[in-house]
């Protein structure tokens, strides 16, 4: 079933971007007057109270302003029935099975992605630590090129 | 800003490593397992990140490195085991692992 | 810089065996059978045992470099663990092949991850630091784990593989707490920045180091296997393939024990030890009786050999855990400090011998990918495979504590050193001698059900192949060899106990107790110490 102005009571246009402004003017505004404390604990705790002040003002806005805003289905519509009531557009089935080599990937991903922070301590001394830190992060390179290779020659990388 | 109290981080690293423990104890999906015992490691980085702080000493962003590689890896091969008995048995419970005698 | 290289070397051979196997393997045709790799490996691993005995005859050993000397050493404690490890791995790596093809399973990988895990066992052994300890202990556990999963179309081997697993990881998250607190204490992670640190007292923190050591000596109870964490070894054992299993039995707790007698004896002693209010001598010594009691009654009842061994590697976690509490004043350092004696490394070398020994004899009745050694797989195996019977009983025996084996005079040693370290462990030594008679009925019931039971009327076949022969010959040849002329062993294994703290690592103490003399909280406190409630 295709998504049909018929169905609902509003146009929503107006109402997402107003909540978007709200929203980015309060979090900028929240953010701003946080930077303007001081650095004694008193001011803080201050700021942080006055921080948590302005999220539950947000928030409550929010709250309120959908009551009135929001775009509804009529009881009677099929949308009832559907995992989103606003209107948006749900694609395929709820329950979608990923391809095995997401999973792979993703895999390989975290495992080369946490190595590669290994190099940043390195990064920082790169100037002092001179040769022998090339040749030590050179040769920590040197076995994950070698995992690389193995995973490659396994056609682990391989969409298929 | 004056900096957060040792004992503040302390307690969050052990409120959280108590989370993931019980998590452990209660939990009987595997993969919620998995995740429990990531929260314990990173609980833990966080007392080493606070002690290091306060120690003024930098081993203990050192050990906090590793136990983040590592924990990769324990993801990697506790996610590949999971896989592996989820296609012997379609099952992830850790109730159902009974085959061995108790 | 050169000089600390070559003091590493068997770690470093180890290593390049594990990657030269992991990326060597898939260039080769997949038709190629992959046996070659367990032979192959046995020679890594014996030039690692050779490297190693090369480093061991050459002399006492320090790091040079700063940055070495911290957190690795190469003293006779590491050499003599690095090389019992090495062997474990060699003989695994040579009874391997035929049961892993057996089982359809005789990838490159596995031997790829037998060189990982002797590597992270190498590395844990020879750690001087908290930081590469937890690294190599994780290095040899995930390969361990992944070993014992490896046969992944078995249900029995994956959820042992997962049992462990999840076990593991918690004991390692454990273990990471307990040293986050260690190093908040100590400022620290080497294992002498953390006895300067507790060379003194230190009342303020009592509730803190408390809390570090027994997260610490948790772990090491899981590692070891030791009651309350012993609930995976039967099952972890049961559902591992064979010559895993042996390997988790015999390198493992290897490993795991070389570690703990650091840690302990290296790291964990000083006065802010001995003054926590519940005192860690004691309470391990409880946690050894309790072990190797429940250990050996549980394993009575059991019928499959496997699982059988699975208790008795619990009840000798008990023994040696016993053997960890026998301290012995270190003549040098004053009676403070203790040395880790002769006992608990020799005992090893015994029980690793004689448990790869009958965890590769078990394996012959792998044949055709079946890995039953129940009552009924076992009987009739003393005659029809006679070499097998003969190791299976030898090794049994071995870890029964009957002489003329190596176990019987790991036995001994270890009452001698419990009995001397002092009166209140009398009680101690009763139960560790009531328990081997009791463990002897389990050990002797295997031995019957290969040698009078009746066969029945299939004809069984069994895994005949010449690497698996060697494996048992040597290892069997080591314990009676050995068994009958000890005294050498023995002496190496009193100079690994000496050398528990080396030289640099003494200096260090030697400069903070004088330091401390009479003034005790001169030494350097970590910020912690201001921060932490008391």
């Amino acid at each position: 079933m295709a998504y049909d102005r018929k169905h609902t009571d509003k146009s929503q246009d107006l109402r997402k971007i107003t909540a978007g402004l709200t929203l980015l003017g309060g979090s900028w505004a929240s953010t701003a007057w946080a930077q303007t404390a001081q650095d004694t604990p008193a001011q803080a705790w201050l700021a942080a109270l006055g921080f948590s002040l302005v999220s539950l003002v947000i928030a409550g806005t929010l709250l309120v302003a959908a009551r009135f805003l929001r775009v509804r289905a009529r009881q009677d519509s099929p949308l009832k029935t559907r995992p989103y009531e606003c209107g948006e557009e749900p694609l395929g089935e709820t329950r979608i099975q990923f391809h095995p080599r997401y999973y792979v990937v993703a895999l390989f991903f975290v495992l080369f992605d946490v190595e590669a922070a290994f190099l940043f301590p390195w990064a920082v001394v790169v100037k002092r630590m001179g040769g022998a830190g090339l040749v030590m992060v050179g040769s920590f390179l040197g076995i994950l090129l070698l995992g690389w290779l193995y995973a490659l020659r396994k056609e682990a990388l391989r969409w298929q | 800003m004056t900096s957060i109290p040792l004992h503040h981080l302390l307690t969050l690293g052990a409120l959280l490593f108590c989370i993931g423990f019980i998590g452990v104890l209660t939990r009987r999906n595997i993969l919620i397992l998995l995740m429990s015992i990531e929260v314990m490691l990173n609980a833990v980085n966080l007392t080493l990140l606070a002690f290091a702080r306060y120690n003024g000493a930098t081993e203990g962003q050192v050990l906090a490195f590793f136990i983040i590689a590592v924990a990769a890896a324990e993801a990697a091969v506790g996610l590949a085991m999971v896989l592996a008995m989820f296609r012997l048995k379609q099952d992830v419970h850790i109730d159902t692992m009974n085959l061995l005698k108790r | 810089m050169l000089h600390d290289i070559a003091l590493l070397s068997p770690m470093i051979i180890l290593l390049f065996g594990a990657l030269f196997t992991l990326v060597v393997d898939p260039f080769l045709p997949t038709a190629t059978p992959r046996r070659f790799w367990g032979p192959f490996g046995a020679l890594i691993s014996g030039a690692a045992v050779l490297a190693t005995a090369a480093l061991w005859v050459s002399g006492n050993h320090e790091m040079q470099t700063p940055a070495f000397a911290a957190h690795l050493s190469a003293s006779r404690l590491s050499l003599f663990f690095t090389a019992l490890t090495a062997v474990c791995a060699l003989l695994t790596h040579l009874s391997s092949p035929a049961f892993m093809d057996e089982q359809d399973h005789g990838f490159g990988e596995f031997y790829a991850l037998l060189h990982f895990a002797a590597f992270g066992m190498a590395v844990m052994v020879a750690a001087e630091s908290l930081i590469t300890l937890f690294i190599g202990l994780e290095i040899m556990s995930l390969s361990v784990y992944v070993l014992a999963a490896f046969k992944r179309t078995s249900l029995a081997s994956v959820e042992a593989g997962l049992k462990y697993f999840i076990m593991g990881s918690v004991a390692s998250a454990m273990l990471l707490y307990g040293m986050a607190f260690l190093y908040g204490i100590a400022g620290g992670t080497t294992y002498v920045e953390i006895q300067r640190a507790l060379v003194v007292p230190k009342p303020g923190l009592d509730l803190w180091l408390g809390l570090a050591v027994v997260l610490t000596m948790g772990a090491f109870l899981f590692k070891v296997a030791a009651v309350p964490f012993h609930m995976w070894a039967p099952d972890a054992y049961e559902g591992a393939p064979t010559p895993v299993a042996g390997f988790m039995s015999a390198g493992v707790k290897a490993a795991a024990f070389g570690a703990l007698l650091k840690v302990l004896y290296a790291a964990l002693a000083g006065g802010a030890i001995d003054s926590l209010h519940l005192s860690m001598p004691k309470m391990l010594a409880t946690f050894a009786v309790v072990t190797m009691t429940v250990g050996n009654i549980a394993a009575l009842r059991q019928t499959n050999a496997k699982r059988i061994l699975g208790f008795s590697a619990i009840a000798h976690a008990g023994y040696l855990l016993l053997g960890c509490v026998a301290w012995v004043p270190d003549g040098g350092l004053g009676d403070h400090y203790h040395v880790a004696g002769a006992a608990v490394p020799f005992y090893l070398v015994g029980y690793a011998l004689a448990s790869l020994a009958v965890f590769a004899a078990l394996s012959v009745v792998g044949k055709g990918g079946q890995e039953l050694t129940g009552q009924a797989q076992l009987a009739g195996l003393g005659r029809r495979y006679p070499l097998a019977g003969a190791v299976l009983t030898l090794g049994l025996l071995s870890l029964a504590g009957v002489p003329p084996t190596l176990g019987f005079f790991g036995k001994l040693e270890l009452l001698h050193e419990v009995l001397r370290a002092g009166d209140q462990y009398v009680p101690h030594a009763v139960l560790l001698v009531l328990n081997s008679v009791v463990a002897a009925y389990y050990y002797l019931r295997i031995t019957v059900w290969v040698y009078m039971k009746p066969e029945g009327k299939v004809e069984r076949e069994y895994i005949r192949d010449r690497s698996l022969t060697w494996s048992m010959s040597l290892a069997a040849l080591a314990i009676l060899c050995v068994g009958i002329l000890p005294s050498r062993l023995m002496r190496m294994a009193a100079f690994a106990g000496g050398a528990v703290r080396p030289q640099v690592a003494r200096a260090h103490l030697d400069h903070q107790l004088e330091v401390a003399g009479l003034k005790p909280p001169v030494v350097k406190a970590a910020a912690t110490e201001a921060v932490l409630p008391r």
